[in-house]
């Protein structure tokens, strides 16, 4: 049988006990709101001990989480910034050709228009003027589409950039996170690590798992490693001529270097990677096909009429190089009919200045299917690359508004592991309460005992 | 499912959040009047509406060119009108020239009005339109058609343009109407008759009048030929006209706002937002310490 002694200090790890129940509980309510906190429980544990003596210890404290949850919570966080990188980026080019006077189809179409008022009166100068004019609207058109859409390109190679950086210091918190967790196992720094790993998948997806020694290794999907307990490899970028001079990607780790670019599949990075090296580059080939198309078809009919003062064989647009690559961004109107619109050839070759057979045969090419190898009319190739632009940008909208719900979904699975709730922890923090006051009242009864005891002596 | 204050502020921000989108989307269709305004929002009807616009900038310019072949059709009807009056008067004159009691001081006052008839139908032949074109020159419209012994310089080309989609229609009519090419030469009769009378040749000027009559119906023809073009042309802007609308309710048919649907829509989003802020509020009120 224990002495009244031993029920001081039974009593007296007991309070230790639910003191330390209150600080934990305390802690939890003050990072109710902390991002990335996941709340933690006291683990009590019964003394070993004679029959009747016993007691309670703080055996340590445990954080509640859900490794399984927080990796399909990466997972979908990789996916769901694919989907918004690429659906911003894409709204963003979207707007740029939308804007009041640049639609292709429309400025397509008012070339034609202009070709149709000129053939009812060829030898009117001011039809004249307002028929180079729309043809000149057309190219000045087309070289600012193309310009938007490098500039879109540069834009998004300088997001990878400014991602990759922040991956690289993601990267070093992690592995440093490891090292500390190595000598002193800190919920905090768990936390920390699992918030920075959450982060490095939003940018450049992959994978992270806890290995049974407690340290997180992150892998891209191409299987690169990116962290490996303490050690951390790091993101490289460097301009690359065979990317049009955008930034190839790699990964480094010491003297082993594996290029990424084609390979990332998860995070911003991959979204962005999507519309700088698939989308924009395919947009803008349709637009150089499209100058190329419009220049060759007009400037062979073009070249077999005559204007005004009897010329011919003239182009009416500057001629394309021959690599249709590029078309777009030197597509002109022929100085020498841009400043004189009497070059236009608007008549048949030996034909009065009144006859308009030219004029009629550049209006013929807007019904034939010239564009797009044979598949459409130079309007339609026009209205498509833009309309396609905005199709990839609601797809991608579909998918990011997916991955969003199933994101809210899983982070609700995860508050209800993890979060702290207020009413539960008041709940908590009132039991400890109550139980240290009895305590209290305990060790107090057992001082009394003491205190009859001694006096008796 | 354990849900914890702080989701229940989450979840109640995520709904004012998208209550707060549904009413701006609403307010810029009712401020824009479009329920398209961007390709992203519906592409199919996006590029639809585009090609619609696109049709109609192409059907203005069709025509602004029908009106213009009109103006100068109605034009050459004009100046073919004065040239047949001419022949008229002159094959008048021609019948009084004819009478063996006429005196000289008539015959010299018709020889006369004959060449004032003569020079202002030259000068009718030689009209230009607003812009500066010969109206009856036929392609070689930068250069007076006839000179003033009445030769044709001009062409017996005619200017079609288009006027439907696809289809083409010739719009003018050449000066070689004039000519001995579609009958007879009728400034060399007009000429032929003046020189008949200043002379007073009886049978010279008896063959004229038949002449004058047969004249008159070359240039009757020809205002016919026109007319039927003209009459072609006013179906055509018709036509245009009726496309234009057409492509105009297409288009707002495609991506146009309903102003009642989009008044109910707004209606409908603000009472939800109204609703997500008594939420919030009370969630707020809930997980108050």
């Amino acid at each position: 049988m224990s002495s009244l002694f031993g029920l001081l200090n039974l009593g007296a790890s007991a309070l230790q006990a639910q003191n330390a129940g209150v600080a934990v509980t305390s802690n939890n309510v003050a990072n109710a709101s902390t991002p990335g906190y996941s709340r933690q429980r006291l683990d009590l544990e019964s003394q070993i001990g004679m029959p009747l003596v016993g007691g309670v210890r703080a055996a340590g404290v445990d954080r509640l989480s859900d490794s399984l949850l927080a990796g399909r919570t990466r997972a979908n966080t990789g996916s769901l910034n694919v989907a918004d990188a690429f659906s911003s980026a894409m709204l963003d080019v979207e707007a740029g050709m939308i804007g009041p006077g640049d639609d292709l189809g429309t400025l397509v179409a008012g070339f034609f228009s202009g070709m149709s008022q000129v053939s009812s009166s060829p030898t009117d100068q001011n039809l004249r003027d307002g028929a180079v004019q729309s043809a000149n609207e057309l190219a000045a058109g087309i070289q600012r589409h193309s310009a938007e859409l490098t500039a879109a390109r540069g834009d998004a190679n300088q997001r990878i950039r400014e991602q990759l950086k922040e991956a690289n210091r993601l990267i070093g918190e992690i592995a440093q996170a490891n090292q500390a967790i190595v000598t002193g196992d800190d919920p905090v720094l768990r936390d920390r690590r699992e918030q920075a790993a959450d982060k490095l998948a939003g940018l450049v997806g992959g994978t992270a798992r806890i290995d049974p020694d407690g340290q997180m290794r992150v892998t891209l999907s191409g299987g690169e490693t990116l962290v490996d307990g303490a050690h951390a490899a790091q993101f490289v970028t460097t301009p690359d001529l065979t990317l049009g001079n955008m930034d190839r990607i790699e990964v480094v780790d010491g003297s082993h270097r594996r290029d990424v670019t084609s390979g990332l599949d998860g995070g911003r990075v991959a979204g962005d990677l999507r519309v700088r090296d698939h989308a924009l580059p395919e947009a803008l080939l349709r637009l150089d096909q499209l100058a190329f198309d419009i220049s060759t078809s007009v400037n062979d009919v073009h070249r077999q009429n005559a204007g005004l003062d009897g010329d011919t064989d003239l182009n009416l647009f500057t001629p394309p190089h021959d690599d249709i690559i590029g078309s777009a961004a030197v597509m002109n109107v022929n100085p020498d009919i841009l400043s004189d619109s009497s070059h236009l050839a608007t008549a048949a070759v030996g034909a009065g200045p009144g006859d308009n057979q030219g004029a009629r045969a550049l209006l013929a090419l807007r019904d034939q299917r010239l564009a797009d190898g044979g598949q459409r009319t130079f309007v339609d190739a026009g209205i498509q690359i833009v309309a396609d632009i905005g199709r990839s940008a609601a797809d991608a909208a579909v998918d990011r508004d997916f991955f969003k719900a199933q994101g809210d979904h899983l982070a609700g699975l995860r508050d209800s592991v993890s979060g702290v709730s207020l009413e539960e922890e008041m709940s908590n923090l009132s039991q400890f309460q109550h139980a240290a006051e009895a305590q209290v009242k305990f060790l107090s009864t057992v001082d009394d005992l003491l205190g009859t005891i001694i006096q008796g002596l | 499912m354990r849900i914890t204050e702080h989701r229940m502020v989450e979840l109640a921000a995520q709904g004012l959040s998208t209550a707060r989108g549904r009413v701006a989307s609403s307010a810029e269709e009712m401020t824009s009047g479009l329920h398209v305004s961007r390709p992203s929002q519906d592409p199919a009807a996006w590029s639809e509406a585009r090609r619609a616009e696109a049709l109609e900038t192409i059907n203005k310019g069709r025509g602004e060119a029908l009106a213009r072949s009109q103006d100068r059709l109605d034009q050459v009807d004009q100046t073919l009108g004065q040239i047949g009056s001419a022949l008229v008067r002159a094959r008048e004159l021609a019948v009084a020239a004819s009478s063996a009691t006429i005196d000289p001081d008539s015959l010299a006052a018709i020889t006369s009005e004959l060449h004032e008839l003569r020079q202002s139908a030259l000068a009718a032949a030689n009209t230009q339109s607003s812009d500066g074109e010969y109206i009856l020159a036929g392609s070689r419209s930068a250069e007076q058609p006839f000179d003033a012994d009445g030769v044709y310089h001009g062409d017996d080309a005619s200017r079609s343009i288009e006027t439907r989609p696809g289809l083409e229609q010739a719009v003018t009519v050449s000066g070689s109407v004039l000519t001995a090419s579609h009958g007879i030469d009728i400034f060399a009769a007009l000429s032929a008759l003046e020189t008949a009378i200043g002379t007073n040749d009886k049978g010279a000027i008896t063959a004229a009048i038949d002449t004058m009559r047969d004249a008159n119906q070359q240039v009757s023809s020809a205002r016919s030929d026109g007319g039927a073009k003209s009459a072609s042309l006013l179906a055509a802007q018709d036509a245009q006209v009726q496309l234009n609308d057409s492509l105009v309710a297409l288009q707002t048919r495609l991506i146009g706002a309903d102003p009642i649907a989009a008044a109910s829509e707004l209606a409908q989003h603000s009472q939800s937002l109204a609703a997500a802020q008594a939420v919030a509020q009370t969630i707020a009120e809930l997980t108050r310490p």
